[in-house]
């Protein structure tokens, strides 16, 4: 084996690798990220959560499915996908949760990452890491982004209701963030971005929030059945 | 006493003279000799240890150079030729018996006796080979090694070895030394033989005085000199 | 040659003697051999593991970085381009076995990182001509994994149509049939275009930079970064990988003006000094092995020569010359040294697998299969070398016993 270990050393040596890792979704440089988003912070921990190694993984990971009302990538969204959650600590205070997802886009990976209150839920800040794509524009400005803060799961899981059975409620707030997406929203990586979004809610729900808003879930869908309408 | 002319002499000595050096001292191994050798005569050389016998053999028989003197054999000047030249004189010419018998134990004594001719470059003709060994009584041995032999035998293979190649004067040095009396004895009666019956000349030397009186002609040496020669009147 | 068969016939009156002595001339030449083919062997496999570096050699401008590290530290600018014309005047080198040429690009990738001033990042992308290339780099496989089914790569002529090094995919989370976007400022524009590429395939990972690189046709690449003859760089082989060879070829093509030689630096100094190293080892091995069996084979014809001075000088007596005498003797050391040599050869050919063991046992080199080869050629050698040094061997004893001289030869003997 030496022979084969020495060629292996060399070759490393004469073409650089790229680290090898699994698929996750971390931010590129926590510390400073960390400290862009809460000017605060003194400390932070970064924690790796998986649905293998919880005791109802398995269960976890198909009401993930269900949950977001979509297929997985079988790939890129499997059981054993990382995931990698930031708690921001001001002393011994924890003010924050980030964490970011990935998920696939027309052209490329879209890592939609957040920033919620630990208490609350609602989410603090909202911001792309990567994202390549014609909409890029339109989805990265600010002052859209803006106006996803203070919503919560809740929030997403009063949309598919309000969507379903009462499109003029001014109760959801979701739609008129969608209404002011203007002509960004048509293409397919608004779409996955906002897959993205509600991903990484119900994980976090499911990772930190205890499954507080699981029932809003359960009561969406029980309306919904009772009027006779799908989410 | 032979008498033919001059030019039929095979071997033709004036005055050889072969000195040795021990250290400081200078040994007169030969110290003037005239020899004449004819074909179809045995001349023995007698005389105690180191009268020169050997060293006069070894003369006659071009295996060594003389210091001074004239040597002629085979109708050619030895004095000054080179080694190789030497070679040249010998062929053909002259034929050789020692006190040991030097058989090569890996021959045949057909093959034994055959091996001159492999120097001398000459083809190999059996028939030729197996009369050679009838002249000396071995016919019926010729397909036997060395070591299935007795002494005598061995000798009268050394013999025949000698006479292999249409050889004129056979040289012996002490051939009867490593031998008991009746074999000895044997190797004189066969000298006697291939003088007559060959024309061959032989040049013997020996310790015996009895098989030296053998001989046609016998000289004694002594300290390089000889200092008789005897013509044998029973002859 | 009128004596072979009577120098055959003396070796055989010492048989344990002559045969200890073949024996000795054949452990030797056993051992010479053994090492000689595993050499070979060892050659061999290393030749194989140097096919599997790729490129032995490149070719690019001057100050043109190749390597990733290199290209993110200059964050994917400094790169240079050669015209085409270099490469159709290199690949006339009679020393290469392979060659191809690569364009190398940098797609931008936009702004990365939560803030909206994050710095720019980019992505590698290698112009290919597939043929030539996967000959350069033949484990190179499109990966039929779970959502890279039906992988494959594109052809020479295709638009449109990207492989991605398996890093790529995954970062990116391509699968066989997506878009893929890349952003390219072509050369002479201000303006970045981002163009929509399909995914036609993913290679297996490699652990190389290929990982990171994205495929795409030579002829598309030059087309998006608008630099229609030019190349980046061009992979050789050599058609016999050894330092000397890859210094040669250095020095022909590092004449040519704008352009840099790069050879692999590891490969170059460290695979070659191991051969080089090994062969020093093995070489002085066997030479030692050898000169002990020649003395011994001198020594051995010497006793048999004193042994047979009064034989040697009778011979003379009865009318052999000098060299008479000296072809026998010289033909007997030949004969020993020769039948040494077969044994030898024989010795080597039915215990290879022996001395396979034995090396491997001391040390672990980590190959499977048959490390030693003994070629006929290596065969051939070592009896032409038996001859030789039986022709030396034999030329002390030979002379010894063709100057004695007969009458002293006699008496000694007597």
């Amino acid at each position: 084996m030496k022979y084969m270990v020495l060629i292996i050393i060399l070759a490393s040596l004469v073409v650089p690798v790229t680290v090898w890792g699994a698929i996750g979704c971390t931010l590129n440089n926590p510390a400073q990220d960390l400290k862009f988003l809460y000017p605060e912070v003194t400390s932070f921990k970064e924690e790796v959560r998986e649905f293998r190694h919880f005791p109802d993984g398995q269960k976890l990971y198909d009401e993930l499915k269900l949950r977001l009302g979509s297929d997985l990538d079988p790939v890129y969204e499997a059981f054993d996908t990382p995931y990698t959650v930031y708690t921001v600590f001001k002393g011994s205070d924890l003010i924050g949760i980030v964490h970011g997802v990935n998920v696939p886009g027309r052209g490329g990976v879209i890592q939609v990452f957040l920033a919620t209150d630990p208490k609350s839920g609602e989410i603090v800040n909202f911001f792309f890491q990567r994202l390549e794509s014609p909409e890029a524009k339109a989805l990265k400005n600010r002052d859209f982004r803006r106006r996803f803060n203070g919503l919560t799961l809740a929030d997403f899981y009063k949309h598919d209701y309000f969507a379903a059975a009462e499109p003029e409620n001014k109760g959801d707030r979701v739609r008129e963030i969608l209404a002011s997406a203007g002509e960004g929203r048509q293409g397919p990586d608004f779409a996955s971005s906002l897959r993205g979004v509600r991903k990484n809610l119900i994980l976090l729900d499911m990772f930190i929030y205890n499954r507080r808003f699981e029932p809003f879930f359960q009561r969406t869908a029980e309306l919904l059945k009772n009027k006779g309408k799908q989410p | 006493m032979n008498t033919e002319n001059n030019n039929a002499m095979l071997i033709k000595a004036r005055g050889l003279k072969k000195h040795y050096r021990r250290g400081i001292e200078t040994i007169k191994a030969l110290d003037g000799v005239d020899l004449e050798i004819r074909p179809g005569e045995m001349v023995s050389i007698l005389g105690p240890s180191g009268s020169g016998k050997t060293t006069l053999i070894n003369l006659l028989s071009c295996l060594d150079a003389p210091d001074g003197g004239e040597l002629e054999v085979g109708g050619r000047q030895v004095a000054g030729l080179s080694e190789e030249e030497l070679v040249g004189v010998r062929q053909g010419v002259l034929g050789y018996v020692f006190q040991k018998f030097h058989l090569l134990p890996t021959l045949t004594v057909a093959e034994n006796v055959e091996l001159p001719l492999m120097f001398l470059q000459r083809p190999v003709d059996r028939e030729k080979t197996l009369a050679v060994l009838r002249l000396v009584d071995l016919e019926n041995r010729a397909g036997h090694l060395p070591r299935e032999l007795s002494g005598g035998q061995m000798q009268r293979v050394a013999i025949a070895r000698a006479l292999i190649a249409d050889t004129k004067v056979l040289i012996a040095d002490e051939p009867t030394g490593n031998l008991d009396k009746a074999n000895g004895e044997a190797v004189f009666a066969l000298f006697r033989r291939l003088v007559a019956e060959k024309n061959l000349a032989i040049v013997v030397t020996t310790h015996n005085l009895a098989l030296g009186a053998l001989a046609d002609r016998i000289i004694t040496l002594e300290d390089g000199r000889i200092i008789e020669e005897k013509i044998n009147p029973r002859v | 040659m009128r004596f072979i068969a009577f120098a055959f016939k003396n070796l055989f009156r010492r048989p344990v003697r002559t045969g200890l002595t073949v024996l000795a001339i054949a452990l030797a030449v056993a051992v010479a051999v053994s090492l000689i083919g595993f050499n070979i062997g060892y050659r061999r496999s290393i030749d194989v593991s140097i096919d599997k570096l790729g490129f032995q050699v490149m070719i690019m401008a001057k100050g043109c970085p190749y390597e990733a590290a290199t290209m993110m530290l200059k964050g994917g600018t400094g790169l240079l381009y050669l015209p085409d014309s270099t490469y159709e005047e290199v690949r006339k080198d009679p020393d290469i076995s392979a060659i191809t040429p690569i364009f190398v690009g940098v797609a931008e990738k936009e702004a990365s990182g939560i803030s909206d001033e994050a710095g720019s990042s980019f992505a590698i992308v290698s112009g290919i001509e597939t043929a030539s290339f996967l000959d350069m780099k033949p484990w190179l496989a499109i990966s039929q994994a779970p959502g890279y089914q039906g992988g494959r790569w594109f052809s020479d002529d295709s638009t449109g149509e990207v492989v991605l090094g398996f890093e790529v995919a995954e970062y990116e989370q391509r699968k066989v049939g997506d878009s893929y976007f890349v952003t390219i400022t072509p050369h002479g524009q201000v303006e970045p275009v981002m163009t929509e590429l399909k995914v036609v395939g993913v290679l297996e990972r490699t652990g190389t930079q290929d990982d990171g690189t994205v495929f795409m046709p030579i002829k598309e690449a030059r087309r998006l970064f608008n630099r229609p003859t030019e190349l980046t760089i061009v992979g050789f082989k050599l058609k016999n990988f050894s330092g000397l060879a890859l210094r040669q070829f250095e020095q022909r093509w590092a004449k040519l003006p704008e352009v840099q030689v790069v050879g692999l630096q590891q490969v170059k100094t460290t695979l070659v000094s191991l051969v080089e190293t090994a062969q020093t080892m093995i070489a002085s091995v066997a030479v030692v092995a050898i000169i002990v069996a020649v003395i011994g084979v001198i020594n051995s014809i010497l006793m048999s020569v004193f042994e047979r001075t009064g034989e040697i000088g009778i011979m003379k007596a009865i009318g052999a010359t000098r060299s008479d005498i000296f072809q026998i003797i010289w033909l007997e050391t030949m004969a020993i040294c020769l039948s040494g040599g077969l044994a030898g050869v024989l010795l080597a050919l039915s215990g290879t697998s022996l001395v396979e063991k034995a090396i491997q046992s001391l040390i672990d080199f980590g190959t499977k299969g048959t490390m030693v080869a003994i070629t006929p050629q290596v065969m051939l050698v070592a009896l032409a070398g038996s001859a030789v040094i039986g022709c030396f061997a034999g030329l002390y004893p030979a002379w010894r016993a063709a100057s004695m001289r007969p009458v002293e030869a006699i008496r000694e003997g007597e």
